[in-house]
């Protein structure tokens, strides 16, 4: 079952998978945030538009990538040092 | 205890009116008992079809009356109208709208009516009623909402009722959304029900109580007129059904279409995986001196065929961006409509598997009296937005449904009052703020955003022309245009938003008012590894210049940069305005304003774009030559306008190697 552009849940092994690359991340009941790495990054380090400088902003971006292909799998936008927020939590029977 | 003491007690808020309340005359006739509304005999498909889309087509009608009735451009232009058509107790069976948020919103204008007129002075064939109370109904007050009842041989048998947002509302400054608010009582008047009408008579009286607290009768009394007009047309076209298929069949149609709307919602929730998902959005300002993070969190639950929406929400502030239920829920409404249910016809059958959820005494649910003009609702509708569409992928039917949320819009330079070049009082806001870029979808649906593609709350927007708008307001433009690197980057990247500069012109008086949040973090996130859009930049004011004179050298400046080179040259300033402020006067042929809103948000790793979508997008304006090089990892030779196709795999290869140098795995808070 897909739950997101890039993963799906294998029913049958009950894991989160990359559908890029085929990475096992986790088991589907946990929050496959806690599994990928993730990167602090400030808005202004982005280019374009307008971003907040970093001695204004009060909200920063935390990025996750796929362990086994780094694609980005998410752009949290949340206060420094927050714990990943568990967005996606399908229930598997 | 009135319809808001229990609107403010009950944690569920649902808005339904309880079973078993017994048939009460009404002073015109009747008024059944729920038993009685509910109780039907079942339309054949036939039938229920035809009547069903008479009574959308009735709506629809009865909307285009309003909106040619209308010379208000945020409803004539912006198509910020609604018509509906309601059960006796308030419920809404069929509408067109312009405002999705105040389908439901607008059902406890009804059961004020029917609470405190029933005994007297009483309900009667031909009485128009006249309601903006926040609390009651609408977001705002510039939310005006007016409903008649409809009767037939002595029974109530449906309400018809119509909105428009008109945007004076004589508040302690023009415009009706102001920043300087610290109670309701601020935004100006608040009618909670008096007879526009009576029994067919125009009240003038009751007409001339609103027009004199307005600083604007004309657009004003024209509104007012507008919602008359569409109540006349839907009551004409609704006695004539009634006549054709009879009562009995209306009456079914009413009830069987909110019955038809709750079957296809739970159908459709039956088909998605149960599940639990959040969503964080956020706005960056109170009253100040300083910025200060408001943060709501939406978790939606699904299980079987009902969904529960929860919000966590900070306490009300001290300012104007909060909410009263109906605004919260017709916020909630506004996702639900255009994202998840948009095939079900929209109505309060589809919100009947729900359980929403709004804390008391936060910023969603606030305490009389609280203001409430810019409402606290756009991270709501962004949050259940960004839910859904995560909820979406678990089907592969609905894959094509997926949307990122849209622009959140309404927080820049907007509103303006004074003298017009025609000699008269008025005050409205720049029609700009509708030409905001939608979310973006995945492969199998609509992909890229649409650039100024419209407002999520108003989904048949349109931006006023800008001969119009000089037409209509002591304003000149400078440019009008989609702004560059606005857009969420992403493998589906969001809809680019509008950049503006106008001067004010010909006027002996003219201020502007700002609704500015947004310049301190951004309001929520895009999709699935794309980065959030430009946030709203703040709005700009060059002071004193001599932009005359620019003209007369060919010169019209065209962006921020020229902006500050004019100011520059002229000797003048330029005033940054990054959070909501008070009305501020401006000079006519001296000052310019600027703004440029923030985008939509994207869906997937920008590096997984197209080279060749990313340098049509250059070459559209949408995206900088530099974002396509850090962002997308797409080289593009600024002299040819060419992909170079191994550049651009170096550059991307780099990125890649970046986040493994970067990513960590979470071990925790520090």
């Amino acid at each position: 079952m897909r739950i997101h552009y890039y993963l799906e849940i294998d029913e049958e092994a009950k894991k989160v998978k990359c559908l890029k690359c085929g990475h096992v991340i986790c088991d589907a009941s946990e929050n496959y945030k806690l599994h990928v790495p993730r990167a602090e990054v400030w808005p202004d380090e982005i280019y374009g538009g307008r971003r907040p400088p970093r001695d204004e902003t009060l909200l920063i971006y935390y990025e996750y990538y796929c362990p086994g292909c780094y694609t980005m799998l998410d752009v949290e936008v949340m206060e420094k040092d927050a714990a990943p927020l568990w967005d996606i939590q399908v229930k598997i029977p | 205890m009135t319809a808001q003491d229990i609107k403010q007690e009950k944690e569920i808020y649902r808005y339904e009116v309880p079973l078993g309340g017994r048939r009460t005359h009404i002073g015109g006739g009747w008024l059944p008992s729920r038993e009685e509304v509910t109780k039907y005999e079942k339309l054949s498909p036939v039938d229920f079809e035809i009547l069903s889309y008479r009574m959308h087509s009735i709506c629809n009608e009865a909307r285009q009356a309003i909106l040619r009735v209308s010379g208000s451009p945020v409803v004539a232009e912006g198509g910020e109208a609604l018509f509906a058509v309601y059960d006796p107790h308030g419920h809404t069976s069929s509408l067109a709208c312009g405002l999705l948020l105040h389908t439901v919103g607008t059902q406890g204008n009804i059961r004020e009516v029917l609470e405190v007129q029933a005994e007297a002075p009483g309900i009667y064939d031909g009485d128009i009623f006249m309601l903006n109370e926040p609390s009651i109904g609408g977001y705002h007050a510039c939310d005006q909402w007016t409903g008649t009842p409809v009767f037939h041989e002595g029974e109530l048998i449906a309400w018809l009722g119509s909105l428009t947002h008109t945007a004076e509302t004589g508040a302690i400054e023009p415009g009706g959304i102001p920043a300087a608010a610290r109670s309701l009582l601020d935004e100006g008047y608040r009618v909670q029900g008096i007879k526009v009408q009576e029994k067919g008579k125009i009240n003038r009286a009751a007409i001339n109580c609103l027009l004199r607290s307005s600083r604007d009768p004309a657009y004003y009394v024209l509104d007012l007129r507008a919602r008359i007009a569409g109540l006349n047309v839907a009551k004409e076209r609704f006695g004539r059904l009634v006549e054709r298929y009879g009562v009995d069949k209306v009456k079914a149609a009413i009830q069987q279409n909110m019955d038809y709307a709750e079957e296809m919602a739970r159908a459709k929730l039956r088909n998605l995986a149960d599940g639990t998902w959040r969503f964080l959005a956020y706005m960056d300002w109170d009253v100040g001196p300083g910025p200060k993070l408001i943060k709501i969190l939406t978790t939606m639950t699904k299980e079987g065929d009902t969904l529960t929406l929860d919000f966590e929400a900070p306490p009300p502030n001290q300012g104007y961006y909060n909410c009263y239920p109906p605004g919260a829920f017709g916020l909630v409404f506004v996702a639900l409509a255009s994202q998840l249910f948009w095939e079900t016809p929209g109505n309060y059958g589809f919100l009947r598997p729900l359980n929403v959820f709004f804390p008391k005494n936060s910023c969603l649910n606030i305490p009389y009296l609280t203001p409430c003009g810019l409402c606290a609702a756009f991270p709501v509708t962004e949050a259940v937005t960004g839910t859904i569409a995560k909820m979406l992928y678990t089907n592969k039917q609905y894959w094509q449904d997926i949307n990122a949320p849209w622009q959140r819009t309404c927080t820049a330079g907007v509103f303006w009052g004074g003298l017009t070049q025609h000699g008269y009082p008025s005050g409205s806001l720049f029609s700009d703020s509708w030409a905001v870029g939608t979310g973006a979808g995945v492969d199998e649906g609509r992909g890229d955003g649409c650039d100024t593609g419209g407002m999520m709350m108003t989904v048949e927007s349109c931006v006023s022309d800008v001969e119009m708008m000089e037409l209509q307001s002591p304003f000149m433009y400078l440019w009008r245009r989609e702004g560059l690197d606005t857009a969420g980057p992403g493998r589906w990247r969001g809809g680019a938003s509008i950049s503006y500069g106008v001067i004010p012109h010909n006027s002996p008086f003219v201020a502007l008012g700002f609704t500015a949040i947004g310049a301190y973090g951004d309001s929520s996130q895009s999709l699935d590894g794309a980065y959030p859009p430009a946030m709203e930049s703040p709005c700009e004011i060059a002071r004193g210049t001599n932009i005359l004179e620019a003209f007369k050298r060919q010169w019209i400046p065209q962006s921020l940069e020229d902006l500050h080179k004019l100011a520059e040259e002229s000797g003048g300033t330029i005033e940054t305005v990054k959070s909501p402020r008070p009305v501020l006067p401006v000079e006519a042929d001296r000052d310019v304003i600027a703004s440029v809103f923030g985008g939509a948000r994207g869906i997937g790793d920008p590096l997984d774009r197209e080279p060749e979508r990313v340098l049509e997008d250059v070459n559209n304006k949408i995206t900088s030559l530099e974002m396509a090089r850090r962002v997308y990892g797409v080289a593009i030779d600024s002299e040819t306008l060419t992909v170079d196709l191994k550049a651009t795999e170096t550059l991307r290869d780099e990125v890649k190697a970046n986040r493994r140098k970067r990513g960590k795995i979470w071990e925790g808070s520090k």
